[in-house]
């Protein structure tokens, strides 16, 4: 990194894979079809053969932070470029998920330098990190709980196959790709872990290879999920706005939008997109998220070929992405990945503050730690909505009101604009952070 | 019967090797580099061979249309 910009360095050790990737157009072929970054050569060191610069991702995501069907898409992706590259002469050295980054609703591959020269009859390399890093986790995600997927963050390489295959269903066993990839897969792992065998003994030939690729990725497609009966599904049905009160409340928010402008804004608790894509449209980059990973998938399936700088993730904001990886410094934590210029916080203060128990101080110093500027909306308690979390539960909240609220974000933001939503009884604001005295 | 059916008979038999080679959990934490690639050395004779007896079928089967198809025209010339 120089100057908070991200260079690559190609070192005399990696110089013929890398002419190679060059002359033979494999680079180009990709970039064209907006598989892998961009990238442009920068004045070369001393000590390196290239300088790479690649085209930068605004906003770094991670696997674990993904919905069913973007994990598979990028399952596809890698495994459409291994096949254009063995065409190429030349094959990915790694197949780690941490690859593929989302820009403009696609996966795209950012690991300029993960070729090396194809050699006849030598295995692939990455077939065992593919199984751990997409093929298990999307097997799981499939057969038994699309929550499984956060298991990606406690494993870091990939899930392990002997752990996936004792959390599958034992009818799995009997699936022919699954049992080859996944279950002989991990019998094989602990066969041979002990009886290291020097590489060169194991040979296949291309058309071998090309039908496992090929094999993984109709094991890959043929899997599914479909969200169904999601608590969120019929959340705005069930809301207190009459249909014009809802038109209102997307007039006032787009208001709220321009008047801030922002070059990126975070959407908390995005649902089903409808008011994150009221900036995605606008061209500004959007990163939408919720916990339910349903209306995750829901809004990626959506925006997915409309080509909107927009970003669906799987976020649980009581207990957002950590730092993971060694001394916390691979993948970094949600936090660390802001502060943005904007967010929406719509209907989603009194989850967080009767639903979760957060007091009002506490949402409110963490939104000045996220961002510059906030638009957020407050919910009284007499709404339905409010109502029904309170429905089966102690009423605690006792400083659940409009004025202990304004009183908190006194605290940090100012109020530049407070709105309330006609037809309804709830509020809007537009809120602006206080520098630091 | 078609090469997808054969694909699926042959890969059952692996299918069944796998409940029979049943995955333990592995003890030690060393590089599974090995166990993959006899993997794919296996898969990819099997897989590879069946793409090899598709296209070979495909061919007999085109072979065959040939032949039945001037059989029936000759007596109308």
């Amino acid at each position: 990194m120089e100057n908070g910009k991200l260079f690559r360095q190609v070192n005399d050790f990696y110089r013929t894979d890398y002419d190679q990737a060059v002359t033979s157009g494999l680079y180009q072929t990709l970039i064209d079809k907006k598989l892998l970054i961009p990238h442009q050569e920068v004045a070369p060191r001393p000590n390196a053969y290239r300088i790479l610069r690649p085209e930068q991702i605004p906003f770094i995501s991670y696997p674990y932070e993904w919905s069913f069907s973007q994990l598979q898409d990028a399952a596809l992706v890698t495994l459409e470029i291994q096949l254009i590259a063995l065409e190429h002469g030349m094959s990915l050295k790694d197949a780690s998920a941490y690859n593929i980054q989302f820009r403009n609703g696609r996966p795209i591959f950012i690991d300029t330098l993960s070729f090396e020269t194809y050699v006849p009859g030598r295995p692939w390399v990455a077939y065992r990190q593919f199984c751990q890093h997409f093929l298990a986790p999307l097997a799981l995600m499939s057969y038994r709980d699309v929550r499984l997927s956060q298991l990606l963050r406690v494993h870091i390489d990939g899930l392990p196959l002997d752990l996936t295959c004792r959390l599958l269903p034992f009818r799995c066993r009997f699936n022919p790709e699954l049992a080859s990839h996944l279950y002989l897969h991990a019998a094989t792992q602990k066969r041979y872990a002990a009886r290291p065998k020097p590489v060169k003994e194991f040979k296949l030939d291309l058309v071998g290879l090309r039908a496992i690729i090929n094999s993984l990725a109709s094991t890959v497609r043929r899997l599914r999920w479909q969200p169904a009966g999601t608590e969120w599904a019929d959340y705005y049905d069930q809301t207190n706005y009459s249909p014009a009160a809802f038109g209102d409340k997307e007039k006032l928010v787009a208001e709220m939008i321009n008047e801030i402008s922002p070059t990126a804004i975070w959407d908390l608790g995005a649902n089903s997109g409808k008011f994150s894509r009221l900036a995605s449209r606008r061209g500004i980059l959007t990163v939408a998220m919720d916990y339910d990973p349903a209306a995750v998938e829901k809004l990626y399936r959506d925006i997915r070929s409309t080509g909107e700088p927009i970003l669906p993730l799987v976020i649980d904001l009581t207990n957002p992405s950590p730092a993971i990886g060694w001394a916390h410094q691979e993948r970094e934590s949600l936090t660390d990945r802001g502060p943005v210029d904007c967010v929406l916080a719509l209907a989603l203060v009194h989850h967080l503050a009767i639903g979760n128990n957060v007091p009002f101080d506490s949402i409110v110093s963490y939104l000045a730690e996220l961002s510059r500027s906030v638009i957020i909306e407050f919910i009284p308690k007499r709404d339905s909505q409010v109502q029904r979390l309170l429905a089966g539960r102690q009423d605690v909240f006792s400083e659940y009101d409009q004025a202990h609220f304004e009183q908190a974000l006194a605290g940090r933001f100012t109020t530049v604009r407070r709105s309330s939503i006609p037809g309804s009884e709830r509020t809007l604001y537009l809120l602006k952070l206080r520098p630091a005295s | 019967m078609t090469g997808t059916r054969k694909f699926e008979i042959s890969i059952i038999v692996v299918a069944l090797l796998a409940v029979v080679v049943s995955p333990r959990p592995a003890q030690a934490y060393l590089d599974p580099g090995n166990g993959s690639y006899f993997l794919q050395v296996g898969l990819a004779v099997i897989l590879g061979g069946l793409v090899a007896i598709r296209a070979y079928f495909t061919r007999i089967k085109h072979a065959l249309a040939r032949f039945f198809t001037r059989r029936k025209s000759e007596p109308t010339e």
